[in-house]
């Protein structure tokens, strides 16, 4: 944020041998007997942010209500700081956990007004804010940048300015957990990466803890040091951003292809969203061109999905029967030539395979198992005029041909260069643009 | 140097602290209701020198021996000075239950009625009028009316709370619902009674007016405004967070069911107590609070207080020019409520157009 | 939104509740009928000026002639020149003079039937003389109980049979009753309805839409301003000598009043009566026209009130009136005179000192009918019991065959 002159008052003390500020065991939790969320279990250690990510209604908003204390849990702990929940008293509560919930409500006060009740549960209850509590709100809505429009009412702000003065006012509460649902939803870009700035900032300092919602998930990988991913209620994954936002994760919780590449910036996952497999967009680079894919054994299922929802033709070459890259062609939709198992590709297949080869605009040569059944394949790759060779991810390709697959595969990267499954999609768009 | 400087600007961006702006509203209102409650106190149909409204009054609180004549005497203080009192106690609770009732319902159009309270009070009234019990005691008629009132909220918590989940929308149409039967209910006696006399009396109760009081109805609504504007007030950092959202009221520590009712609740008894000894006066209960939220903002600490001092200031303001229009005759206290009050409103509204919002 | 629709619910709710009093008492009801339509009191006004707030647009409130005059038309024309009737006086049995000047009637030489008369609403031919009449109003009704026999008025309504503000009463008691739906006047097919200067206009059209003939007949806060309109009442049912006869009687009664009077010592008399409120008899009203016939100076008018119009003790205490008379339902009135005795603030009112605050029956003062005859005669015992205590005040007579 901007300059920061006044520093927020040292956290409370706690003893230092306390990492672990939030538990949640089994927690299930239903609305008017609709199960949101089932047998969820993870912690939250201090300074440490988490992020919540997963599809529309699969209950991220319901779990954190339930930690805030909004919803009663059918089943399950949520123990804070070591005490469980249900005994925790109103306003003890409030004085530890800080909530913003998602929708920001219009009203009639002050922007400053919003902030300082923050503060209410640190106050007696007829106790009036003394001079300390308005330096902090203060302090608070400069780090949330929102001091330029301290007095004016929250009814005449825009939405993302009412969002960081409710974030100001979560800072006021100098709670231990912050727990905040999409909290930057409405904001501007800019103030995206400076409200996830100031989220870790604020932790890393009060060695609190923080539960994010966050529907950007390049932001999430970026910002968080552990994500959760819900899915109907569960949690299907939880670990660090590389182990949680893989493009099998994508496709399974939110139903889309991307691609997760280091972010050139600061090495965290980065994910691409290429689309769903409903959309094939038009406007895509990949519409009316054709990419011929030579693969097997399910080495290019990945690309073929990748493509598809990038909008190019694909095309495939030969695949035998039960392979499961032939069973993905036939899913997607996928031309072509087809093969019984074990046994050598023929003549016919072979020219047919060839034929497919020169009507695509490019061709992919995928890291597969190269045996004598297939070595045609890589044959005819050699034909394919803009080739393109996928690196194997761990570097081995398994060659049962004595050599001559990885001699034919070593001449055709001499030719046209090797590159990454991820980057592939990258290369294709470059070519197009030319 | 730079430290105060910051602190000066800081200062200004945001505002008076809520005991400034609180002190200072209540110096103000106070004054200019001692000045109103004077002046009221001093005119009416019956011409009593001020020299000896003056000393009747030092006499009353015991500095002076006032030689007043005892007409005199008997028309400030059987006649005017409870009236003066009267009108500003339900002024203010009218305008402080307005302003809970506002919070409560997040809604600017809401008034101390919004439950049925008034309705209730109404057909308790009538039912008194139609039996002629009032004919038997004065006090018969504001206890019907103030038990009318307490069984309408009665039955609309009843309705709101039904399968045992409680909620703001079922209470509100409970409300509606509830008000609309018992105002068939005082209409149907009105039409179904042969008795002109009792037909009558209905209209002019349910008119509104503080023209009958004595000591006695201030000695009984005082006290239940007062408590209730007292509690209210350890109420109303809560409502502050009640406006905000629900959501994070009760994340800050409010607890949301216990707090609502219990204002629900006390802003109809005194709703209910004002609507017994004054029949229904609508136009208050609605418009001061949303003229000093204009004035004084939203903070409820702030606001709740004000606007009971408010209520009562407008209210004995009303009541004043009721009593002097028309002299030696007067205006129903509500006529001129509404008759001034609307206009004000108005241009209250129209001046402040930006910031005026549905709350 | 939804809460916006409920908090006008109070106030539309009070707007709802006098409208349908409105409705409810309708055209039928004009009991104590009122001069003044004060529209500035929207509240004080008691209910049965309420009940009819708007008189037809060809009325004229002000005027003593009420009912409009007949411009001369070819139809009235031709009746009049047609040789039904050729009245010699002494043939009749009443002096046909007195119907010179009555205003309604169409042809004042015409005593045969059929006959017409015009009033504001239009022109009415009676063929024969009506046995089923209808009366919108008490005042009307109890003139006509008066003028002909009473199993020739269709109906009555509820508060006719009160005793405490009806003079027929007993009459009404046992008589066919309807409610207030005009709809219940057009099932009885009456020959002719008389509506007062009360009756709603809509209310009017209603019934003449139905083929009801109707007639509007005034009703005046003076007993003699009255004597044409009970004339025009008699002339329309054909009671012409009952008429007469009554007309003679009020004016007797009023001049035996007016000639004890001595004009001298006009002491201020304020009527009041109080109805949750209380409500003082001003100018244009009924019972401060029965103190004025009475002798006596209506000190709520001298004091600038206007009908009835709402006051406090201490504008009792500043009215300042030598008497106080309360004509309301004697429960009420009892307790209202308790309140007015224990007031301090009323000691030294004259009224009070001298213990000259009476109950007087609502019937006679607040029902205009030729029985406020009766009210001016008791208001003047009130007011100079020494003068008056050889008076006769007797009730009127109902028509007897």
């Amino acid at each position: 944020m901007k300059s920061i002159t006044l520093e927020s008052p040292s956290s409370p003390q706690v003893g230092s041998n306390n990492f672990e500020l939030l538990r949640v065991k089994d927690l299930t939790v239903s609305i008017t007997g609709t199960k949101i969320i089932d047998s969820i279990s993870f912690s939250l250690t201090r300074g440490e942010t988490l992020g919540v990510v997963g599809a529309n209604g699969s209950g991220k908003t319901t779990l954190i209500r339930s930690i805030a204390g909004l919803l009663k849990p059918d089943v399950g702990t949520i123990r804070v700081q070591g005490v469980d929940g249900s005994d925790l008293g109103h306003r003890d509560r409030a004085r530890i956990i800080s909530y913003m919930p998602q929708q920001v409500q219009s009203h009639p006060f002050t922007a400053f007004e919003a902030v300082l009740m923050g503060r209410y549960p640190h106050l007696g209850r007829l106790q009036l804010e003394g001079v300390e509590d308005r330096e902090i709100a203060f302090s608070a809505m400069r780090r949330t940048g929102t001091e330029s429009f301290a007095d004016r009412r929250l009814d005449t702000l825009s939405g993302g300015e009412r969002q960081r003065v409710v974030m100001a006012r979560v800072l006021a509460q100098q709670p231990q957990i912050l727990l905040m649902d999409e909290p930057t939803a409405s904001l501007d870009l800019e103030f995206q990466i400076l409200a996830m700035d100031l989220i870790n900032d604020e932790v890393a300092k009060r060695n609190s803890g923080a539960i994010v919602i966050l529907h950007d998930l390049s932001l999430a990988a970026r910002f968080c040091d552990r994500i959760l991913l819900m899915q109907n209620g569960e949690l299907t994954a939880k670990g660090t951003p590389w182990e949680v936002l893989t493009p099998e994760n994508l496709r399974a919780a939110f139903n889309i292809e991307g691609l997760v590449e280091p972010d050139p910036v600061t090495g965290m996952p980065h994910v691409l969203v290429l689309g769903s497999e409903k959309s094939g967009s038009k406007k895509s680079v990949g519409f009316g061109r054709t990419v011929h894919m030579v693969c097997g054994a399910g080495s290019g299922r990945q690309l073929m999905h990748q493509l598809k929802v990038a909008g190019y033709a694909v095309t495939a070459g030969v695949l035998g029967t039960g392979d499961s890259d032939r069973e993905a062609a036939e899913r997607l939709g996928v031309k072509y030539v087809s093969a019984p198992s074990f046994s050598p590709i023929s003549e016919s297949q072979h020219s047919e395979h060839i034929e497919l080869i020169n009507r695509a605009d490019h061709v992919v040569l995928c890291p597969m198992a190269v045996g004598m059944n297939n070595l045609l394949n890589i044959h005819a790759a050699a034909e394919g005029s803009s080739l393109f060779v996928i690196e194997s991810p761990d570097g081995k390709v398994s060659d049962y041909t004595g050599g001559k697959a990885l001699e034919l595969r070593r001449s055709m990267v001499e030719r046209a260069g090797s590159i990454s499954e991820a980057s592939l999609l990258f290369e294709l768009a470059r070519h197009a643009l030319e | 140097m730079a430290e105060d400087e910051l602190k000066t600007v800081r200062y200004k961006m945001t505002g008076p602290s809520v005991t400034q702006r609180l002190f200072t509203g209540a110096a103000l209102l106070g004054l200019s209701t001692f000045i109103v409650a004077l002046i009221a106190v001093s005119v009416g149909p019956f011409n009593v020198p001020f020299s000896n409204t003056a000393s009747i009054m030092l006499d009353l609180v015991g500095l002076g021996d006032s030689t007043a004549d005892p007409t005199e005497r008997a028309i400030i203080q059987s006649i005017r000075l409870p009236r003066i009192l009267l009108a500003f106690m339900v002024g203010a609770g009218l305008g402080i239950s307005g302003g809970v009732m506002q919070a409560l319902f997040r809604n600017s159009m809401a008034d101390p009625g919004i439950i049925g309270v008034s309705s209730g009070g109404a057909a308790g009234a009538v039912v008194v009028i139609a039996l002629g019990l009032n004919t038997v005691s004065g006090f018969f008629l504001p206890l019907g009316a103030f038990i009318g009132s307490m069984i309408a909220m009665t039955v609309v918590f009843v309705i709101a709370n039904v399968g045992g989940r409680f909620s703001m929308a079922t209470l509100l149409l409970g409300g509606i619902a509830v008000s609309s039967f018992l105002s068939a209910i005082t209409t149907a006696i009105i039409i179904l009674t042969d008795d002109l006399t009792v037909q009558r009396q209905i209209i002019f109760w349910i008119a509104g007016g503080v023209d009958m009081a004595r000591w006695e109805s201030v000695q009984i609504v005082s006290p239940i405004i007062l408590v209730g504007v007292v509690i209210t007030v350890f109420a109303a950092r809560d409502l502050n967070l009640l406006l905000v959202s629900e959501d994070e009221a009760r994340s800050l520590g409010v607890r949301l069911g216990l707090i609502r009712s219990v204002l629900m609740i006390l802003a109809s008894l005194i709703t209910g107590a004002a609507v017994a000894f004054s029949g229904i006066i609508a136009f208050v209960g609605l418009v001061v609070p949303h003229v000093m939220r204009l004035i004084v903002g939203a903070d409820h600490r702030v606001l709740l207080p004000l606007s009971a001092l408010a209520g009562g200031l407008f209210l004995l303001v009303a009541d004043t020019a009721a009593r002097i229009i028309l002299s030696p005759a007067e205006l129903r206290v509500g006529i001129v409520t509404a008759m001034f009050g609307a206009p004000f409103f108005v241009y209250l509204l129209v001046k402040n157009r930006s910031r005026v919002s549905m709350l | 939104m939804l809460v916006g629709i409920k908090s006008s619910n109070v106030v539309g709710f009070f707007i709802g509740l006098v409208l349908l009093t409105f409705i409810a008492c309708d055209g039928s009801n004009s009991n104590p009928e009122k001069t003044s339509l004060k529209i500035s009191t929207v509240t004080p006004i008691p209910v049965e000026e309420v009940i009819q707030p708007q008189p037809t647009p060809t009325y004229m409130p002000t005027s003593t002639a009420t009912v409009v005059p007949s411009t001369s038309s070819s139809v009235s024309d031709e009746r009049a020149s047609t040789p039904t009737a050729d009245p010699g006086p002494a043939d009749l049995g009443f002096d046909v003079n007195r119907f010179k000047d009555v205003p309604g009637i169409v042809d004042t030489t015409n005593f045969g039937w059929p006959r017409d008369i015009e009033t504001s609403e239009g022109l009415v031919t009676l063929e024969k003389p009506p046995i089923k009449v209808h009366s919108l109003s008490l005042g009307h009704t109890e003139i006509l109980a008066a003028l002909m026999d009473f199993s020739k008025i269709s109906a009555v309504y509820s508060f006719f049979t009160d005793p405490e503000q009806s003079n027929i009463a007993d009459l009404a008691k046992s008589h066919n009753m309807i409610g207030f739906d005009p709809e219940e006047v057009v099932a009885l097919e009456p020959e002719i309805v008389i509506a007062s200067r009360f009756t709603d206009a809509d209310n009017v059209a209603l019934l003449k839409d139905a083929g009801i003939p109707v007639a509007r007949a005034s009703l005046e806060n003076s007993a003699l301003g009255n004597v044409p309109n009970i004339l025009l009442i008699g002339y329309m049912v054909g009671a012409e000598k009952e008429a007469v006869l009554l007309a003679d009687e009020i004016e007797d009664r009023m001049k035996a009043v007016g000639d004890i009077l001595n004009g001298d010592d006009l002491p201020r008399v304020l009527s009041i009566s109080k109805f949750t409120s209380i409500f003082a008899a001003g100018s244009d009203s009924t019972e401060g026209g029965i103190i004025e016939q009475a002798g006596g100076i209506n000190a709520a008018a001298d004091s600038g009130i206007e009908g009835h119009q709402q006051v406090t003790i201490e504008g009792i205490a500043a009215i300042n009136p030598d008497v106080i008379v309360v004509p309301q339902p004697i429960d009420g009135a009892h307790a209202f005179i308790k309140e007015l005795k224990s007031s301090a603030a009323l000691f030294e009112v004259p009224a009070l000192m001298n213990d000259r605050i009476y109950y007087v029956m609502p019937k006679y003062h607040t029902t205009l009918s030729h029985w406020n005859v009766r009210g001016v005669e008791e208001m003047a015992a009130l007011l100079f019991p020494s003068d008056f205590q050889d008076l006769d005040t007797n009730d009127f007579s109902h028509y007897t065959p």
